[in-house]
């Protein structure tokens, strides 16, 4: 069930209030702002309206997360604005790195030329495949639309990220059900 | 990165940036990576930006200027 506004800024503040939410009861208290033009709306950790990270602790050390996520909206014939994600990155960047270590991205549309995953996942991993090694940001590694619920939920399950709320699982399932949305087109 | 100018700061929290304040928005950010506007447009088109949640976020928002007015 997507989001949806009488504009496309009331739809993306709808959604923003929503993540807003969902950090708060899961892994931070930081919150994430929006950037908005005519036709688009930028959500991510800003401050004083400059890029940020969050800087979270995992198990193996401080770790900063970047979420951004570029929405877009179609009209309905009533109007209605239904809101829709044309491209989201997700970052995971040890502290005191320049470089992410892990990058979750999705693009709706791929350039012109370009034929790669849409939904992929890269860094600076490498990858042995029989005796040649790839680093995984020269690949498009598929992953299938990454919701942010489950960015959340690795970050607490598998990094022991500390949650803010013993209701973390619960929460994130909810958000996940009730907002599942259909990208992938 | 620089402080934002306070207008600028504003004009993002009313709401609907024009598209000559989200290249502002944009150089400022292209200058944390010790980039022009030019040279930011170019890399975030030909996926070569930095890595990291600078490069990140000006590449969303450079994706976003079609949409600006």
């Amino acid at each position: 069930m997507p989001f949806t506004g009488e504009s496309l800024i009331e739809a993306a503040e709808k959604f923003r209030d929503h993540i807003n939410d969902l950090l708060r009861s899961t892994i931070t208290t930081a919150q994430i702002s929006a950037v908005p033009v005519k036709l688009g709306v930028l959500l991510s950790f800003r401050a004083e309206q400059r890029p940020t990270q969050v800087e979270l602790d995992t198990r193996v050390g401080k770790m900063g997360f970047y979420f951004g996520q570029l929405c877009i909206s179609d009209i309905d014939s009533g109007g209605l604005h239904e809101l829709h994600t044309a491209e989201y990155k997700y970052l995971l960047t040890p502290a005191g790195s320049e470089t992410a270590t892990l990058r979750w991205e999705y693009k709706r549309v791929v350039p012109p030329g370009s034929f790669w995953c849409r939904h992929h996942l890269q860094g600076p991993i490498t990858i042995r495949f029989n005796n040649q090694d790839n680093v995984l940001d020269n690949l498009h590694l598929p992953t299938g639309y990454v919701p942010f619920e489950e960015i959340i939920r690795f970050f607490i399950n598998d990094l022991k990220v500390p949650h803010l709320s013993r209701k973390w699982d619960s929460v994130l399932r909810q958000s996940y059900d009730q907002f599942r949305r259909e990208l992938g087109s | 990165m620089s402080p934002l100018p306070k207008e600028l700061q504003q004009a993002i929290e009313r709401g609907a940036l024009s598209r000559d304040q989200l290249k502002q928005l944009i150089t400022f950010e292209a200058d944390a990576l010790s980039l022009s506007f030019d040279d930011a447009v170019k890399q975030a088109k030909d996926g070569t930006l930095p890595n990291n949640y600078i490069g990140a976020d000006l590449e969303l928002l450079i994706e976003l200027l079609p949409a600006a007015a």
